[in-house]
């Protein structure tokens, strides 16, 4: 009997590191995973976590943010994820960092899902985000988060491990693959949402006729109990590990807002109400500062209480954070002297824009389908469209990252993503090594989130070993009405 | 309670546990296998608890009757008590709406609708199985090849055994019931073989029946939308899934009451690689062929009363082992069918050795065992499609469709293995199908637990762990997907 004892408990030692190691590869969600891992990673102190629901992660771009501040930041925020998750979410980051300042995104309080109850009939909060808790490594906050939540209750308690829970997951080898991918290069990941989209008309006249729907309960925008037990929860948390925390509200498109904004104003009033007896807690509406976003800002989604901030709108929040932030807490610098880890640090940091490299060649042939050097493009286009090509000698171009930026102003710059380039060989350009003859390009953009203006180019290349090379384009574009 | 569930992953260690500290104490030792038999059983439905009390009871009781007594009559009265008690529940609980709905529609072939409806029975599960050993006690005492026990604790115990209680194998009291008053000393290998019986078991379950079934009921559950080739692909499956399913079941079973010490028979021995029907029942269900040649095939008059009886009686044989498994006429022609290809190599069993002489060629060689195999096999499948199909008709649409209706393109085509299933979940079936049946022939040749013991501890421990993970990884479970064991419902 002992031997079999000894042996069982050695076995499960060795099966339940394996477990431990292998269990995030089971999940369902390899962005939020990949998010994670940057906690767990542990390489650099999180100064800066953003917590929240979905219009955190479009609002909060902490690449933006990173780059203007010498601060290091994280955003967590995550499609509809609730405060009593967020609260996990906190336990958790707090087991591996020091933050000095948490920022929670507060839109899940005033829009609570319609559908569902706060808590269920076993008195359990409901979540609907599972890759919360999918995404945290085994352990105490893990077990907790599920405890309290309907994460696992239907399913018993064996659902916490992912491997159990999301076993089936291998049968989707692209999936699996691309987690895998994910968790074992630790490729660079873009903890925000970016979406290029804006409000159509259609859905702008639309907005004029909705009414919101009460909940379930019947109930309009309220407060709850459990919530306000969960806020200070969160704020004994801030003093017990002394981080300031600061709440903010995300804006959402104004031609809503303008229908809820009494009910908004009495729970953002109860809120502010509660953060006034801290002092190491602050309040940023900045919905009601805008009175909502215009529809330039918003994504083109469904006509609903949930409307979401686009690229543009995430970019205008994130230069009004660091503008706060700067001025409020003293831990932050304005001025960032890191090195270059993501196109913004190149970007948003005019100094370094500026670098010349003379092996990286570059040319801008026609813009949409005209060779000059400047050029008028109405906003009632659907693209911006350039060919080109860009080119570091002696580089693989076929594992480089292409990048064009389009710059208004300081805070106003425009990143291009992958998707949309589409390379073309061009021999010619072998004659800058013998890799390089996917160096041309032809590249849409859509131009409805331009803003009207001028806006210079830039090219940018991101080479396989991480290594930035960019230069201002002579041509410059001039978006009109 | 499931073998294949989280319920039973606390149960069982907690048993084990506990039956190891109280081994030495028999009178503990058998409270705490009828208690922990009585939850696990009651984890299901505890009304039907009383029922298998009551057989208990009877059978306890009657045992000792018929062994004080001299009087033939008087015993065999006795004895008739008990079978009327014992099959009195069979009948009512699994036969009665067979009866019923066989009752109208006799009356429906003369044209007339009789307006009567059928009973809202459960059928408690394992009934048949638990049914067949008490039975076999008290029909052994009577035949006095048994003795009875005065301890009706180790009695209780032994009829609600929990490991082989819902689904056997059907124990004879003979071999079971000493157990119980047996002392027991830990031994390590046992245990340690009883585990790994149980993964296997839960890889066979979980990892091919279960995966089989996506595709077998959704062509059997839909048989308008396909045609031959995926119905012979489905019946071929059904196949592996029923004898997964179950000799899975049995392997928990063993290997579950082997940690504790205690020997079940073996139920099944690959018996897909049987020449012949013959060799298929000897090595199917082994339990319950024994049952019924020791209990019903002998008492008719077994071979021993001329040929015409020989057959007539092997036909009854297979044609109530049928009813016992469904109360359906599905499973009585699937028995039917079975008994006829008995009967007709009975027939031709001394032409074919003839055959084999004149050819001068060895039963043993391996085209012969490939050639006999695959026939014998093409005709367990055959009967398969009666015992799987969810009415008669259907059945024949099957039958119809593989002979009528196989377009042998559609072997090549990819849609045709995608019914129900993804295409590498149906890789992995294949390939855990290979896997099965390799460890299954290596085991035949030498023991899996004695090559284990030969290898490094290093290589051992990667087995068990790839063990466990392929069933963790590959399983089919979840709250969406547990199955049942196919043999609960019989």
């Amino acid at each position: 009997m002992k031997k079999l004892l000894l042996k069982t408990l050695l076995f499960s030692t060795f099966f339940c590191f394996i477990i431990y190691h292998i269990d995030n590869y089971f999940t369902k969600n390899g962005g939020l995973a990949t998010r994670y891992k940057n906690v767990y990673k542990n390489e650099k102190n999180i100064e800066i976590l953003f917590l929240g629901n979905s219009h955190g992660h479009c609002a909060f771009n902490t690449d933006i943010i990173n780059a203007k501040l010498s601060s290091h930041s994280l955003n967590l925020c995550d499609g509809g994820t609730n405060i009593f998750q967020t609260y996990y979410s906190l336990l958790e980051v707090l087991n591996y960092h020091e933050p000095k300042l948490v920022v929670i995104e507060v839109f899940s309080i005033l829009e609570r899902n319609l559908e569902v109850d706060l808590k269920d009939n076993m008195q359990i909060y409901k979540v609907r985000n599972f890759a919360q808790i999918e995404s945290k490594r085994l352990g105490l906050v893990k077990f907790k988060e599920a405890k309290v939540t309907n994460s696992y209750t239907d399913n018993g308690f064996l659902n916490v491990f992912n491997i159990y829970k999301n076993h089936e997951i291998w049968a989707d080898l692209e999936k699996m693959a691309r987690v895998i991918d994910l968790n074992l290069s630790f490729k660079e990941f873009r903890n925000y949402r970016k979406s290029f989209s804006s409000l159509s008309p259609e859905r702008i006249k639309a907005f004029e006729n909705y009414e919101r729907q009460k909940d379930k309960n019947g109930e309009e925008i309220i407060l709850s109990k459990e919530e306000i037990q969960e806020i200070k929860k969160i704020i004994n948390l801030s003093k017990e590990k002394k981080f300031d925390l600061l709440f903010v509200v995300a804006p959402i498109y104004k031609g809503y807002y303008k229908k809820v904004k009494t009910q908004y104003t009495i729970v953002n009033k109860e809120l502010e109400e509660i953060f006034d007896e801290y002092d190491n807690v602050k309040w940023l509406d900045i919905n009601n500062k805008w009175n909502g976003a215009n529809a330039s800002l918003i994504m083109n989604e469904k006509v609903n209480n949930n409307q979401h901030l686009n690229y543009k709108g995430g970019m205008k929040v994130s230069s009004l954070m660091v503008d706060f932030l700067d001025k409020n807490y003293s831990f932050i610098k304005k001025e960032s002297t890191k090195i270059l880890e993501t196109p913004e640090d190149l970007v948003f940091n005019s100094k370094i824009l500026k670098s010349i490299d003379t092996t990286f060649h570059t040319a801008i042939k026609k813009i949409n389908g005209k060779n000059t050097k400047e050029i008028k493009l109405s906003k009632n286009l659907k693209n911006l469209s350039i060919n080109g090509w860009m080119v570091k000698e002696n580089e693989n171009m076929n594992q480089s990252e292409k990048i064009i930026a389009l710059k208004k102003d300081d805070d106003m710059i425009f990143l291009s993503n992958s998707k949309m380039f589409k390379n073309k060989k061009n021999k010619k350009l072998e004659r800058f090594g013998r890799q390089a003859g996917n160096a041309e390009y032809d590249f849409r953009f859509p131009i409805n989130i331009l803003d009207t203006g001028k806006y210079s180019l830039y090219s940018i290349l991101k080479t396989n070993d991480g290594k930035f090379f960019s230069k201002k384009e002579k041509k410059v574009i001039y978006i009109v009405e | 309670m499931l073998f294949n569930s989280l319920d039973f992953a606390v149960f069982f260690p907690i048993v084990f546990v506990l039956f190891w500290i109280l081994a030495k104490n028999i009178k503990l030792r058998n409270i705490l296998l009828l208690t922990s038999s009585y939850i696990f059983y009651g984890w299901w439905d505890w009304r039907f608890l009383f029922l298998i009390g009551i057989s208990s009871l009877v059978d306890f009781y009657i045992g000792q009757k018929i062994d004080r007594s001299d009087n033939l009559k008087v015993r065999k009265k006795y004895l008739l008590v008990s079978l009327f008690i014992n099959l009195g529940f069979l009948i009512y609980f699994k036969y009665s709406n067979f009866f019923i709905e066989t009752f109208v529609d006799s009356f429906r072939l003369f044209g007339k609708e009789l307006e009567v409806s059928t009973l809202n029975i459960i059928l408690p599960v394992g009934i048949s199985f638990y049914t067949f050993q008490t039975l076999s006690y008290t029909i052994d005492i009577y035949r006095r090849n048994l003795k009875p026990t005065k301890d009706w604790l180790a009695f209780f115990a032994f009829v609600s055994f929990f490991p082989q209680l819902v689904a056997g194998p059907i124990e004879r009291a003979s071999h079971l019931l000493p157990q119980f008053f047996k002392k027991y000393r830990f031994n390590y290998r046992l245990v340690k073989s009883g585990l790994l019986l149980i993964l296997f078991g839960l890889f066979k379950k979980m990892v091919i029946a279960d995966r089989a079934a996506f595709y077998v009921n959704e062509v059997y559950n839909n048989t308008e939308l396909y045609e031959g080739v995926s119905y012979s692909i489905a019946t071929i499956l059904f196949a592996f899934q029923i004898y997964c399913d179950f000799s899975g079941y049995s392997d928990i079973a063993i290997g579950t009451a082997r940690t504790m010490g205690f020997d079940l028979m073996k139920n099944f021995d690959s018996p897909y690689f049987s020449k012949s029907l013959t060799e298929f029942w000897r090595r199917w269900h082994i339990s319950l062929s024994t049952f019924f040649r020791d209990y019903v095939y002998i008492p008719l008059g077994g071979s021993k009363k001329g040929n015409y009886r020989t057959y007539t009686n092997i036909l009854i044989v297979f044609i109530v082992s049928g009813l016992w498994h469904g109360a359906a006429m599905t499973f009585i022609i699937w028995g039917a069918i079975h008994g006829i290809i008995l009967i007709i190599e009975k027939l031709i069993a001394n032409k074919k050795t003839k055959i084999f002489e004149i050819l001068n060629l060895s039963k043993n060689n391996l085209s012969n065992h490939i050639f006999f195999g695959l026939i014998t096999f093409s005709i367990v499948c055959l009967a398969w499609i009666f015992f799987r199909s969810n009415s008669l008709p259907d059945a024949f649409i099957i039958l119809n469709g593989i002979f009528t209706n196989f377009n042998i393109s559609e072997i090549f085509l990819k849609e045709t293995y995608l019914i129900g299933i993804k295409q590498n979940e149906f890789q992995i079936l294949l390939l855990a199908i290979v896997v099965m049946c390799f460890i299954e022939i290596r085991h035949k040749k030498k023991s899996i637990i004695t090559f284990l013991d030969h290898q490094s501890v290093i290589f051992r421990w990667g087995c068990y762990f790839i063990s466990i993970m392929s069933i963790i990884i590959f399983g089919i479970y979840g709250p969406r997907n547990i199955q049942e064991f196919i043999y609960f419902q019989f």
